[in-house]
């Protein structure tokens, strides 16, 4: 399990002001006990279970929502759980591509009904990410610069307002 | 004809007037949902709203006034009606058509009856033939140079005034010969920016007229009622400051014809929801239709505290088809009812409009006391709109008692932080001339303000 998914799990708890938390995915099971005054603290305990080592996952469904939310924040905790200073960069230069209209979003191209990109995939600047259709017009979701999507923050043909976060965009290092 | 049912209301429009729609909705167990811009993501129509969709920028035109995003908004949060507040969209007929042509009711009259009343030429020629008076004028005029002409046979002074006008834009007073020119010029230009339309006419000027306006309400079976007159003299270039109901100028004998005129009005362009017919009345209680608006206004409020009908939830009942509920007998007038607009304006600086951060904030209570206002302590005053900051609406079992519960409401609302046009209103609700009713639509050009020393 991979440290964004911790992160977003972690948040996810925190915002949901819960204590503990499971979380089970095909890749792995871990539980996440937080003290009631963590701020103070800073006390987190994680247990694993069977916890597997994964170079990347993307985090559950049901979670997208609490990663949108988390996107723009601090992430200082970070430093407490050991993570390299060069995630902590790439989080940096991390930034979202937004909704050009209000509409529905789809990743997928409606007349060859394949995927315009996958994650991670190296793209030109210029690239099409997805689409937003509004009103049965078609609105494409570019990149602006080469890089790669880390990660996509709306479901399939879930409606999206004026400039929302679709997509997490690592732009490609010079 | 079946009433139509809705579940969701979309209200397409910000301040004060979104929480009011967003009031009746609740009143009525409606969901809603706000549209906001980029510079309202901090408002409170956003927040009291069920939900809510960023529709653009903080510009109007690529956020409130954009058709497109509003009705896309409509789509993905499944609202099934529109109500458009006032400004904005409200009068748009091109606006109303689109929402019919997605299945979205529109809170508000056809297309065809906004744009029969919001072409002020055509407007003008539909009440001629009822053989009520208007302002003696001209059609649109081809050139400043028939203006010219025209402005001859009326004789001066004559107003200047733009085809598809409102709030005082693309109007202006013009005395003499040597300055319709250039007033023609900046006011078809004014017009142009404003509205996309340049076309003027010319009305013959009524000095020391009161602005008197009536509120009606219709249903699509043909009835029509009005809750009675408002007195909206009170203006500063065109734009109205304090208005009342009723009116202490006309006579009973005028209210009855100016109120029957406007229902008959009503009737004959089959206007259904809340209306308001706006009429000149000259100093021998003459009246003349000036413009009908076919939208709820600023001022319903007062008629509301005079009459304890909820002109919004009437709207909403009406536009979905359902029958009148008040006969013209039942509706029982009582008191008076004053409304201040505070403005976020710097009354010593010439009204400059300003924006900024609300520091403390509290608001008048008490028997008779209504405050509708969108801003709240730390809230960021955005320069994008309209300056008005609360309306403050009082009840008085008489025009004295009204007076003096609002000069101590106005002492206790405090807004800090900004400017605002607050110890202006005191002074104007304390005047002499105001006490004894004595005042019409230029008296506060020659109103002196006090500052405070």
């Amino acid at each position: 399990m991979d440290i964004k998914t911790l992160r977003t799990i972690y948040k996810a708890a925190l915002e949901n002001a819960v204590d503990e938390v499971e979380f089970e995915d095909k890749k792995g099971k871990m539980r996440m006990r937080l003290s009631n005054a963590l701020s103070a603290s800073g006390e987190t305990v994680v247990s694993p279970l069977n916890l597997e080592e994964q170079s990347e996952l993307s985090p559950g469904p049901g979670l997208q929502s609490a990663s949108t939310a988390m996107a723009e924040q601090s992430l200082g905790w970070a430093e407490d759980l050991g993570e390299s200073q060069s995630l902590q960069r790439e989080e940096k230069e991390k930034f979202n591509l937004k909704s050009p209209e209000i509409g529905f979003f789809s990743r997928f191209n409606p007349k060859t009904k394949k995927q315009y990109v996958k994650l991670r995939d190296k793209l030109k600047k210029g690239s099409v990410i997805g689409i937003v259709v509004s009103l049965q017009v078609v609105y494409e979701v570019k990149t602006d610069r080469d890089g790669k999507i880390v990660e996509f923050l709306v479901e399939e043909e879930q409606p999206v307002e004026y400039h929302q976060p679709i997509a997490r965009f690592l732009p490609l290092k010079n | 004809m079946v009433a139509v049912t809705i579940k969701k209301m979309l209200i397409a429009n910000r301040g004060e007037i979104a929480l009011r729609v967003m009031r009746a909705c609740y009143e009525m167990g409606l969901e809603t949902v706000a549209v906001y811009s980029k510079a309202d993501e901090n408002s409170l129509h956003r927040r009291f709203a069920d939900s809510s969709i960023c529709i653009g920028e903080g510009d109007p035109s690529d956020s409130y006034l954009n058709i497109s995003r509003i009705i896309a908004a409509a789509e993905i949060s499944q609202a099934d009606a529109i109500h458009p507040g006032y400004g904005f969209l409200s009068e748009r007929a091109d606006f109303a058509a689109a929402c019919k042509l997605s299945n979205i009711l529109f809170i508000g009259p056809s297309s065809g009856i906004i744009e029969r009343m919001g072409d002020k030429a055509k407007a003008r020629e539909t009440v001629q033939a009822l053989k009520i008076a208007t302002i003696p004028g001209t059609k649109v005029l081809a050139s400043k140079e028939a203006a010219v002409t025209a402005a001859k046979k009326i004789g001066y002074p004559v107003m200047l005034k733009a085809v598809a006008g409102g709030g005082g834009r693309g109007m202006r007073l013009v005395r003499n010969e040597q300055g319709m020119f250039s007033a023609f010029e900046m006011a078809s230009t004014e017009a142009r920016k404003s509205f996309s339309n340049g076309d003027m006419y010319l009305e013959k000027f009524i000095g020391k007229a009161r602005h008197i306006e009536v509120q009606i309400l219709a249903d699509k079976f043909g009835n029509c009622v009005h809750l009675g007159e408002r007195d909206c003299s009170i203006q500063r270039r065109r734009q109205k400051l304090l208005e009342e109901t009723p009116s202490l100028f006309i006579r009973p004998k005028v209210r009855e014809k100016i109120c029957a005129a406007a229902i008959k009005i009503g009737k004959q362009i089959k206007y259904f929801g809340p209306g308001t017919v706006e009429f000149l009345v000259d100093e021998k209680q003459n009246f003349y239709f000036m413009e009908m608006n076919t939208r709820i206004q600023v001022e319903h409020t007062i008629s509301e505290l005079y009459t304890g009908i909820d002109i919004v939830k009437e709207q909403i009942n009406l536009c979905c088809g359902h029958e009148l509920r008040y006969k013209q007998n039942k509706i029982i007038f009582r008191g008076h009812v004053l409304e201040c607009r505070l403005n976020a304006e710097d009354v010593a600086n010439n009204f400059m409009p300003t924006a900024g951060e609300i520091g403390r904030f509290h608001v008048p209570q008490g028997l008779g006391v209504r405050v509708d206002t969108h801003i709240y302590s730390g809230y960021e005053v955005p320069p994008n709109y309209d300056s008005m900051l609360a309306k403050l609406i009082v009840w008085g079992l008489n025009r004295d008692e009204a007076i003096n519960r609002m000069s101590r409401s106005l002492k206790e609302l405090v807004i800090e932080g900004i400017p605002t046009t607050k110890l202006f209103h005191l002074q104007l609700i304390e005047s002499k001339e105001f006490r004894q009713g004595n005042f019409h639509i230029n008296f506060l050009e020659n109103f002196q303000f006090q500052e405070p020393k």
